[in-house]
C-alpha cells in the first residue's frame, strides 16, 4: 500500500495477507516562531464519525463555512471548553484542537494559510508556503491490521533504537517486548527498525499466531 | 617576447582601471535606487486603511449588514434562509445578501426586507475569504467589521438580536 504523508513523503507498507483497517491517519506538528500546533489528518468525515461513536457529537456546537472550495467545520465542546477545527477536503480532512469556545474561524484560516493544501486520494499534503516560516515536524503515521495489531510508524531516528542486535526479519531488525498490565493482561508489542522508519506493532491479542507472522513479514518504508 | 609581456601588463592594468570605473558607476546606480526606495512611501501614500464600498452607503443613518454567500456552500444557504426568516424591523439596519449567482438571490426571495445583490465585481471589491461572512458598513459606506458566520445563533449574535435560551453560544 502506497500513501502520501502530510509532509509530502511516500509511505509504503505491506502487511502481508492481513488487510489494513483504513487509510493512514497522521499526526504532526507545525512549528513556527509563535510555537507549535498539533495537526491530525484522516479520511474526510472521520472525526465526526468518531465523535458520534463516542457519543460526544450531540453536545457539540457545530459551525460550518466554506473556504477556498473546502469545508471548514468547528466542533465546540462545552464540557472541556475546547474546539476542534476541521478542514474537510474531497478525500481527507485536517484538524487541530484549540483551547476555548467561540473560537473565530479566522484564527484557523490564519493557521491554514501558511500551507498550500493539496488533497488527493493517496493523501493530503500540507506544503508550507514560501515565507510562511513554518515547518512540519514529529510525523507519526497510524493504522491497524484488521483484528491483529495496531501500527505506528515514526521516521527513523524519531525514537531511540532498543539496545542489542534485533532479530533479522524481512522488514529490518525486530525486537519484541512483553509487558504485564495492572490487571494481569499480557501486552505484546514489536519494534521494527530499518533505515527509514521505526515501527511499533502492538498486538490486540498477545497469543495471536497471526501477530508473530505479521511481525516477521511486515515491511515499511518512508521516502 | 619581452615586448609582448610588457604590453600585456600595460593592457591588463588599463583594463583594471576601466573595471574600477564600471564598478563605481554601478555602485552609484545602486545608491540612487536605495534612496529612491527609501523616499517612495513618503511621496505616495498607500491605499485607505479602511475598505469603503459606496454601494452600501445609506442616507438614513442606519448601518448596512451584508451577508456574503456563494452557491456551492450548504451553510450559506442555511444562513441566508435564516436571515430571510427574521421578522422585518427586528434589526436596526439594512440587510443585504451579496453573491455572484442568481441561485443565491432566490434563497431570500420570500423576504422583501432583505435585498439580494448579484454582482461579481462588487463581490470582488468586498473581498471576503470564507463564506458565509457578515460585513457591517457604516452609513458612509466604510467597513466597520467582518466576521465569518458559522451558525445561525452566531448570525443572530452578530446582528445584535436576543439569543434564544436553548443556545449555548455565549
Amino acid at each position: 500500500m502506497l500513501a502520501r504523508t502530510p509532509d509530502g513523503r511516500t509511505l509504503t507498507a505491506d502487511g502481508g495477507p492481513q488487510p489494513f483497517t483504513m487509510g493512514w491517519s497522521y499526526l504532526f506538528w507545525a512549528r513556527s516562531d509563535k510555537g507549535a500546533q498539533r495537526f491530525h489528518t484522516g479520511a474526510a468525515g472521520a472525526r465526526e464519525l468518531i465523535a458520534r461513536h463516542l457519543g460526544e457529537y450531540d453536545r457539540f456546537t457545530v459551525r460550518e463555512v466554506s473556504w477556498n472550495g473546502a469545508r471548514l467545520v468547528s466542533h465546540e465542546d462545552p464540557e472541556n471548553a475546547g474546539t476542534t477545527m476541521l478542514w474537510i477536503g474531497p478525500h481527507h480532512e485536517v484538524y487541530t484542537f484549540v483551547q476555548g469556545t467561540n473560537v473565530p474561524f479566522e484564527l484557523f484560516i490564519g493557521e491554514l494559510a501558511a500551507f498550500d493544501i493539496r488533497d488527493a486520494p493517496e493523501g493530503v499534503v500540507l506544503a508550507p508556503r514560501l515565507g510562511a516560516r513554518v515547518r512540519l515536524d514529529g510525523l507519526l503515521a497510524v493504522n491497524s491490521l484488521e483484528g491483529v495489531c495496531s501500527i505506528q510508524v515514526n521516521p527513523a531516528g524519531a525514537l531511540p533504537t532498543p539496545g542489542g542486535a534485533g532479530k533479522r526479519v524481512r522488514g529490518g531488525a525486530l525486537w519484541k517486548r512483553d509487558e504485564r498490565a495492572d490487571d494481569g493482561r499480557l501486552l505484546r508489542s514489536a519494534i521494527l527498525v530499518n533505515t527509514s522508519t521505526t515501527t511499533i506493532l502492538t498486538a490486540r491479542d498477545a497469543d495471536d499466531p497471526r501477530f508473530a507472522a505479521v511481525a516477521d513479514s511486515f515491511t515499511c518504508g518512508l521516502s | 617576447m619581452q615586448n609582448v609581456v610588457n604590453s600585456l601588463a600595460v593592457f591588463a592594468f588599463l583594463g583594471m582601471v576601466i573595471a574600477l570605473f564600471a564598478i563605481s558607476a554601478l555602485l552609484r546606480i545602486v545608491r540612487e535606487l536605495q534612496q529612491a526606495v527609501l523616499a517612495a512611501p513618503a511621496a505616495a501614500p498607500g491605499p485607505d486603511a479602511v475598505r469603503r464600498v459606496t454601494r452600501f452607503a445609506s442616507a438614513d443613518g442606519l448601518p448596512t449588514f451584508v451577508l456574503v454567500v456563494s452557491e456551492q456552500c450548504p451553510s450559506c444557504r442555511d444562513r441566508a434562509v435564516h436571515l430571510a426568516g427574521m421578522p422585518p424591523g427586528r434589526i436596526d439596519g439594512h440587510l443585504v445578501v451579496l453573491s455572484a449567482s442568481r441561485a443565491c438571490a432566490a434563497w431570500v426571495e420570500p423576504a422583501p426586507h432583505v435585498e439580494a445583490v448579484v454582482d461579481a465585481d462588487l463581490l470582488g471589491s468586498v473581498a471576503v475569504g470564507a463564506t458565509p461572512s457578515l460585513v457591517k458598513y457604516a452609513p458612509d459606506g466604510a467597513e466597520e467589521w467582518r466576521r465569518v458566520v458559522g451558525s445561525d445563533p452566531d448570525l443572530d449574535r452578530l446582528l445584535g438580536m436576543d439569543l434564544p435560551e436553548s443556545s449555548n453560544v455565549r
